[in-house]
């Protein structure tokens, strides 16, 4: 609730009549449209295409079936709850920004149309596969690092801070995952969840951007979680694009169907490394 | 979750979600399509939506259907039709029919001058009246005041009725 409330002018309004007629046509207007969709229909089709996926399950055994793959994601999420660090805000931008000696952007919070400046970001899919289900088979994909095992421990059952290896142009870079929160499907709870206190940043749909003015610019990160990613990265480890010398686009797996990813401008490459490590805490 | 309680999410929140939607793509079967997929995917996380209140839920049905229809939108790349076409069958007009026709029309003329006002009070004004949600939800769904919504709500009907009268369309009784 950050806006400043918006005046009206008594000019710019209508007469108490004139308003009280817009207002009885938007009423009607929408229920002369909310009665032409079927709304029980499309009930049915959304049962109907559960049912097929598997989300809608009725017998013990079917629910044990579910249920085993469910504790399975919570289980592997404990590794986000590292990459959750990537939104205490100040941890990540305050200790680069401050080193530039420079001040904070503001919040302002539900700008729908943006366009940020990722490709990857604004073709983010909000809505997770299909297949949420099911486990990814552990076959280490082309751009995959460091050993056979995800590395899926650094939550509540595991204090143990988990080195986890970055690819990152070549170079592996090493970072490391710990416990701070829990992170879900969508940035919204991430925002409320751990960034809403925090402030300096704005969201853009599921986006979250943190900015700041430094080096005669804007140095910021936008991260958001995503379904997809084009690389075929183990869980518990990242992928990192070079855009240009200033720009890098970090694919995080934290589960078989969930990646975190983060865009990262106006930093070089030694700052973005450190960036980088600041979202997880050793 | 049992099975009752997501009947019970989708009667009370499928109204927000398809018209979040359709104010998004402007068309019906886009907005089901995407309406579809939200729910499905509120499915799929019905384990974390069962903690959540009802503030909390429709702001995650809001902003899930928002993002959905936004890439549907980019997917579709081409803006679609903002209305149907008004179907009155003159030759068989009775009464009843020629009210209803009426009606039709009324409602479509408002419904294509929504498309002219501006996006945030388009915005307000889909969620309050056909989404049915009250000031205060809608405050939480936008992160944005009550009074920003009832003034948005003011303002939103202020452009509507310059944009029917500017058409032709009475709208002062």
């Amino acid at each position: 609730m950050m806006d400043d409330f918006e005046e009206i002018k008594n000019e710019e309004l209508l007469t108490p009549e004139e308003d009280a007629r817009i207002d009885a046509m938007l009423t009607q207007a929408a229920d002369e449209r909310n009665a032409e969709v079927d709304y029980d229909a499309m009930l049915a089709a959304i049962k109907r295409k559960a049912s097929e996926d598997g989300l809608l399950v009725f017998s013990p055994e079917e629910k044990r079936q579910k249920s085993a793959p469910s504790r399975l994601m919570k289980r592997l999420s404990h590794i986000a709850m590292g990459i959750a660090a990537a939104c205490v805000v100040g941890l990540g931008v305050a200790a680069l920004v401050s080193k530039s000696g420079s001040d904070v952007g503001d919040r302002t919070a539900n700008l729908p149309d943006i366009t940020p400046q990722s490709d990857a970001l604004t073709t983010a899919e909000p809505i997770s596969s299909p297949s949420a289900w099911e486990q990814i088979d552990g076959t280490e994909g082309p751009f995959a690092v460091g050993t056979d095992t995800p590395k899926v421990s650094g939550g509540v059952d595991d204090p143990v801070p988990t080195a986890v290896p970055v690819r990152f142009n070549g170079h592996v870079e090493t970072v490391r995952l710990t416990e701070l929160g829990v992170i879900t499907q969508n940035s919204q709870l991430i925002t409320d969840g751990i960034c809403a206190a925090v402030g300096n940043y704005e969201e853009y749909g599921r986006i979250l951007r943190v900015r700041a003015s430094a080096k005669g610019g804007v140095v910021c990160y936008d991260c958001t979680v995503i379904g997809f990613s084009p690389y075929e990265t183990d869980i518990g480890y990242a992928e990192v694009e070079f855009r240009s010398a200033s720009s890098f686009v970090v694919y995080w797996r934290v589960n078989a169907n969930q990646y975190f990813l983060i865009h990262i401008s106006g930093f070089d490459y030694n700052e973005t490394v450190e960036l980088l490590n600041t979202f997880v805490v050793a | 979750m049992p099975e009752r309680d997501f009947d019970s999410i989708y009667r009370n929140f499928s109204r927000l979600v398809y018209w979040t939607a359709f104010g998004v793509v402007h068309n019906r079967e886009q907005a089901e399509d995407i309406m579809q997929n939200v729910f499905l995917n509120a499915l799929r996380h019905l384990d974390t939506l069962a903690g959540f209140n009802d503030s909390q839920l429709k702001s995650w049905l809001y902003r899930t259907a928002i993002n959905a229809a936004l890439d549907s939108k980019r997917r579709v790349k081409h803006e679609m039709l903002s209305d149907e076409p008004i179907a009155v069958n003159v030759a068989d007009a009775t009464t009843d029919v020629e009210a209803a026709a009426e009606r039709r029309l009324n409602s479509s003329t408002v419904v294509s001058a929504m498309e002219r006002i501006d996006a945030k009070y388009r915005e307000v004004l889909t969620l309050h009246y056909f989404s049915n949600m009250s000031h205060a939800d809608i405050a939480e769904a936008l992160k944005i005041t009550v009074g920003t919504v009832k003034s948005r709500l003011a303002r939103g009907r202020t452009q509507l009725a310059r944009v029917l009268s500017k058409e032709g369309f009475e709208y002062d009784g």
